[in-house]
């Protein structure tokens, strides 16, 4: 299983949970969020103000290889600061039906589909991975600590 | 004049069945050949009932279903190989 760095809130993220805690905004309606796969380099591309999936920076598989968004499905956050936020179970992307490039980033955002996804957080892979056709690519459950699923902390 | 019957149209919700007449996999399909012990566990299988959730902007099929091994999973299906491998359940 690869292991996966902390993630980190994104702009649209940030404004969201600042707004919220301040009370400023009523946070967002209870949802499902989705985590995508982004292709874009481990450095210098992707970009923390990219507020939607549309964003030239955010390089996402394309579903013409078979690939979709997967439910994310945290818990609720941890009480314990910092705080943290992470995948209860297992995510499978695929199969694939052609060779959709090497991953970098996984990237929560607030749409099974589309270009018009808020972009909530990034989480840099600790291995990248390249799948093949016909491969399904899986990330491990997280289980709290750092460096096992996808796991956010403000 | 008689008139073609039209498929009836596919909503969110609604249930199919892969029902590939080779009797394979959606990613062994696309491979041509046998997958890994692995991968063959993570396939969506020939029978896997899936339920449609949305067209995404390129017109591609996200399925939702459950794999041999309990995960949800969504899965992009092309529209054609939609249309001629998945029996409405």
């Amino acid at each position: 299983m690869p292991l996966l760095s902390a993630g980190q809130l994104m702009q649209y993220g940030e404004k969201q949970a600042l707004e919220a805690v301040f009370r400023k905004t009523q946070s967002p309606a209870i949802g499902a969020v989705y985590m995508a796969l982004s292709t874009s380099a481990t450095s210098g591309v992707l970009s923390s103000t990219a507020l939607t999936m549309a964003d030239a920076s955010i390089n996402e598989y394309l579903t013409s290889t078979g690939y979709a968004r997967q439910s994310y499905g945290p818990a609720l956050a941890t009480s314990a600061s910092p705080s943290v936020i992470y995948n209860t179970a297992s995510l499978t992307w695929g199969p694939f039906t052609s060779a959709p490039g090497t991953c970098n980033w996984g990237i929560c955002c607030d749409a099974a589909s589309g270009t018009s996804a808020n972009c909530i957080a990034a989480f840099l892979l600790a291995s990248s991975r390249t799948p093949a056709i016909g491969d399904s690519l899986q990330a491990a459950a997280g289980t709290g600590s750092a460096g096992i699923g996808f796991l956010c902390q403000v | 004049m008689t008139e073609e019957p039209q498929a009836p149209a596919v909503e969110p919700g609604d249930e199919f069945m892969h029902d590939n007449p080779a009797g394979t996999g959606y990613g062994h399909a696309a491979k041509g050949e046998e997958l890994s012990a692995e991968m063959h566990a993570l396939d969506l299988k020939n029978g896997a009932v899936v339920q449609y959730m949305e067209d995404d902007d390129a017109g591609w099929r996200l399925v939702a279903w459950v794999d041999d091994l309990g995960i949800n999973r969504i899965t992009a299906i092309e529209p054609d190989y939609f249309a001629s491998n998945f029996t409405r359940v």
